[in-house]
């Protein structure tokens, strides 16, 4: 598939969760859920405000909606983050170390927020150096060297 | 540090060319600035100019010998000035000027050259001036009509051509200025002898006071002999008559080179500034492993001093070379020979200097700031980079902005960014939009001028008489030609002002329309009134000749010495003329009834039925003259005068479009590298946006957008800007060259060509970096560094 067109495809099929978040640093954490939205454009113009900050709702952090990412904490710019990932509701999550650079009780409140997905059907593809991971988790596979290893 | 350069060998390159070509108009300018104000005097010091000239009637060798006599005095000449009209068989008269010389070998006051040709000519030959033949397109050996007032038509051979660079350029003045013997002089119908004096005084003859008191002496002695005496002329010592018209030609040029050579300064700390924003990594690194901050700081000082010597290396003879030849062209507009085409050390060296200095000097900014950075915070710089918009009021009002979707608020914010670039961007582009906008009003403005000289003055032909004629006679020959609206009769006289010392200087016109005439306008008028018909003892005079007068105002008392005898005139109003001599205006009533011409004119002024053949009526209306016996001396044709002159500004509006070009191209480069930074630092960004559904369009649309919201505000800042900047430069411009202010007009094509320019590039200039940072596997986007 050409580039664009796997953009397209990962717009509506796949939600990615960042090590280091990757919020638009000029856009505030509510504008940052509404921009895939506003690149995919299966949500109605009208209803991408009200979703986004439904999301915001939902972890927590809708009082956050109206600031740059740069004033928000690590844990909420990662909330944002997954509300951006949920935008165009996609079956697919995937997440890179998302607590990589989290502390622990905030590491938590994001690992139980993937459960949550998980118990409402998302399928999370969640790639972890946390061994605590393992409990929360369906199926997990380890890699070592780049090469599958074993069935944890 | 080398390697550094050459691994970014692009980059390097840009910087380079930027800060060269700022280098090379700078240099082009002082380069031709300094062969030319050397090489002028030099012609102009060896015509040998006269001290002064005296006006007296008959001047003969007894009359000069007297003259020789007097202590201080060191040579006197003799020669004559005749004003006529010249032109090839079957071809259109000339206005020409006639120089009868004496000795064409013994001149030593205000001297010509041989050029080409026969020297001296023979009885019944003329000489022309070389550069005259671009006025009467005649080759060596061909006949020539020649005609000056009361003489007949004379047949002459153009036996060969002078060189006269003491004479204002003939091209410039329209004018055909033949060099002829006394014989030749009455075998054209010549009457009486030589009527000027030129002295020469000992001493360098650079002290104007001492000139002024040796030309007083020898009128003194003209008049004392029993000559008439008409006046007498000191000109500037020392300096050519067309100086300041060179300085001229140079003043917008001058301002132009060098703001576009600010225009580098401003890109080349702005590429500089993007480079050290890019070497933080290396910048901690070394500061881990133990460099000082000044050491680190010596690096990029010599990484910068290195561009500046490589810039300088291709724009030091670039400069030389466009400079010499620029200087040939203004040399040859002016009428002079470059003897030494060399560039003095000193010039040389400001260029160094200039080259040197001013990178390190731009970019001290960017390195003092970059150096200052903690090891670990030049470790530290992951993700995305997090600076968002600051606390600043702009950055609130960007912050509130909504009702756009998220994508535009992202180019919009995006701009305002990193405010350091942002302005150092903006400025290079406003600053070459200044400059192309403020090229492109000048020339607009010349061309506005021209237009309302043409339109403000209500008649097509002016056909001046070699001598007071009866009023009613030429009138009535004159109506009977068909194609004609009107016709007026108008007074008119050679005059020169009486100062108080009795002496009188600056001999003028003073043109006397009847009370009725509904020949000229008086909307020009800048002080006081227009003429009223019950005027007697008043003048209008115009803004060049008020220029002369600097001690004359409205309401002044003037003493005017019109046919021998004097008489005060009061100064009623100043009238704005362009392209005009210093001259005046009174009634004809009382003008002729002063200078006992009543009932006569000298000047028979035309207004065609169709303005396009004014010029074959005016024709005919010569030949019904001619039929009653009125002699015409001169034929003024307004549309051929304008047709020259436009002709003649077209040189200065090149040299402009050379300016806006390379302005173009140095503000492309700037843009370019400028922008290609931007993006490439946000490559990580364009990753994250690709990763989350942008599509390839959409992210192009994000920083084209982002480029044309920079591109337009920089046009609104360079109009602003280059407003006040033409309005000057067109003022100094029409004072220096035609001693009135030009109409000042904004050119409507500049200011669209240049937001076009500015916004489609600035866009383009966008577009190719983003193309490639959106085609970069998302994977690799997002590891970028």
């Amino acid at each position: 598939m050409k580039e664009s067109r796997l953009a397209a495809w990962r717009g509506k099929n796949v939600g990615i969760v960042f090590q280091f978040f990757q919020l638009m640093p000029t856009l505030s954490a509510l504008e940052n859920v509404m921009l895939p939205m506003d690149f995919l454009g299966a949500i109605p113009l009208r209803e991408r405000r009200k979703r986004a900050l439904s999301l915001l709702e939902r972890f927590g952090i809708a009082e956050q909606g109206g600031k740059l990412p740069h004033s928000m904490s690590g844990g909420q710019q990662q909330r944002a983050a997954i509300a951006r990932a949920l935008a165009n509701d996609p079956p697919l999550l995937v997440a890179d170390e998302p607590t990589g650079n989290l502390d622990s009780k905030t590491s938590e409140g994001i690992f139980a927020a993937f459960k949550e997905l998980s118990r409402e059907g998302k399928t999370i593809l969640l790639v972890t150096h946390e061994r605590s991971a393992g409990s929360m988790v369906d199926r997990s596979v380890g890699i070592a060297d780049g090469l599958l290893s074993d069935q944890l | 540090m080398i390697r550094d350069l050459r691994i970014n060998g692009r980059r390097t390159f840009l910087v380079v060319l930027a800060i060269g070509i700022g280098l090379v108009g700078a240099g082009a300018v002082l380069d031709s600035y300094s062969i030319l104000s050397r090489e002028l005097q030099k012609n102009y010091l060896a015509t040998k100019p006269a001290a002064a000239s005296v006006m007296a009637e008959n001047v003969d060798e007894s009359l000069l010998a007297a003259v020789r006599a007097i202590p201080g005095i060191a040579g006197a000449e003799a020669r004559r000035k005749v004003v006529g009209r010249i032109m090839l068989p079957g071809g259109e008269w000339k206005p020409a000027w006639y120089f009868v010389v004496p000795d064409f070998d013994g001149q030593g006051i205000d001297t010509f050259l041989s050029d080409k040709g026969a020297w001296p000519p023979a009885d019944g030959e003329v000489l022309i001036e070389r550069v005259a033949l671009q006025v009467l397109p005649a080759a060596l050996g061909d006949t020539v009509i020649a005609r000056i007032p009361l003489g007949g038509r004379t047949k002459l051979r153009f036996s060969g051509t002078s060189y006269a660079p003491g004479l204002a350029p003939a091209m410039m003045e329209r004018v055909v200025y033949c060099f002829v013997t006394p014989r030749t002089f009455a075998m054209m119908g010549g009457r009486g002898g030589l009527d000027e004096i030129k002295i020469r005084v000992s001493g360098d003859g650079l002290d104007a006071a001492f000139n002024r008191k040796m030309g007083y002496k020898a009128a003194a002695v003209a008049t004392s002999s029993g000559h008439a005496l008409a006046g007498v002329q000191v000109p500037v010592p020392g300096r050519h008559p067309h100086y300041t018209q060179m300085m001229t030609l140079l003043y917008p040029l001058e301002a132009l080179g060098f703001m576009a050579f600010a225009l580098s300064a401003v890109l080349a700390a702005n590429m500089i500034s993007s480079i050290m924003s890019r070497q933080m990594k290396e910048i901690g690194i070394m500061k881990a492993l133990g460099g000082s901050r000044a050491r680190i700081m010596g690096i990029y000082y010599g990484m910068v001093a290195l561009m500046g010597a490589a810039a300088l290396a291709f724009a030091l003879p670039l400069a030389a070379l466009l400079g010499t030849l620029f200087a040939r062209f203004a040399a040859g507009m002016l009428n002079f020979r470059l003897y030494d085409e060399s560039i003095p050390f000193a010039v040389y060296a400001a260029q160094i200097a200039i080259g040197m200095l001013t990178p390190l000097l731009v970019s001290s900014l960017s390195i003092l700031k970059g150096t200052r950075i903690p090891a670990r915070e030049a470790f530290s710089d992951y993700g995305i980079d997090q600076r968002g918009l600051g606390r600043g009021a702009l950055d609130g009002i960007l912050e509130r902005v909504g009702g756009v979707s998220r994508p535009l608020l992202i180019s919009l914010r995006n701009a305002f960014r990193k405010k350091n670039r942002m302005i150092l961007t903006m400025a290079a582009l406003a600053l070459g939009g200044a400059v192309f906008i403020t090229a492109m009003n000048v020339n607009s403005s010349l061309g506005a001028s021209i237009e309302s000289r043409y339109n403000a003055s209500n008649y097509d032909i002016q056909l001046k008489l070699s001598k007071a004629y009866p009023a009613d006679v030429a009138l009535a020959a004159a109506r009977a030609v068909p194609g004609l609206r009107r016709a007026e009769a108008w007074g008119g006289a050679r005059v020169r002002r009486v100062g108080k010392d009795g002496a009188a200087d600056l001999d003028f016109a003073i043109t006397a329309p009847p009370y009725d005439s509904k020949m000229l306008s008086s909307s020009t008028l800048v002080a006081g009134r227009w003429l009223r018909p019950d005027d007697t003892s008043t003048i209008v005079i115009n803004q060049r000749l008020a220029l002369a007068w600097p001690d004359v105002g409205v309401g002044s008392r003037v003493s005017l010495r019109i046919g021998g005898a004097d008489s005060e005139w009061t100064v009623a109003g100043i009238v704005r003329e362009f392209l005009v001599e210093p001259g005046a205006y009174a009634n004809y009533l009382y003008l002729s009834k002063i200078s006992g011409q009543e009932g006569l004119t000298k000047n028979i002024v035309l207004i065609a039925d169709d303005r396009g053949k004014a010029a074959e009526v005016g024709e005919k209306v010569e030949a019904a003259l001619v039929g009653v016996g009125v002699d015409v001396a001169e034929f003024d044709d307004l549309a051929t005068f304008i047709e020259a002159v436009r002709e003649h500004l077209l040189v200065l509006a090149l040299a402009l479009a050379a300016i806006t070009l390379m302005v173009v191209v140095v503000g492309g480069i700037g843009l370019t590298s400028s922008m290609s930074a931007n993006v490439l630092e946000r490559t990580r960004e364009i990753g994250v946006m690709r990763a989350i559904g942008a599509r390839t369009g959409t992210i192009l649309g994000i920083v084209v957008s982002e480029c044309a919201i920079i591109g337009g505000l920089s046009w609104a800042v360079a109009v602003m800007v280059s407003w006040p900047v033409s309005a000057f430069l067109t003022d100094r411009f029409g004072m220096m060259f035609f001693e009135s202010p030009l109409t000042f007009a904004v050119s409507p094509l500049g200011l669209i060509v240049w937001i076009g320019l500015s916004v489609v590039f600035a866009a383009m200039t966008g577009f190719i970096p983003a193309l490639r940072a959106a085609k970069m596997p998302v994977r690799e986007a997002i590891a970028y560094e």
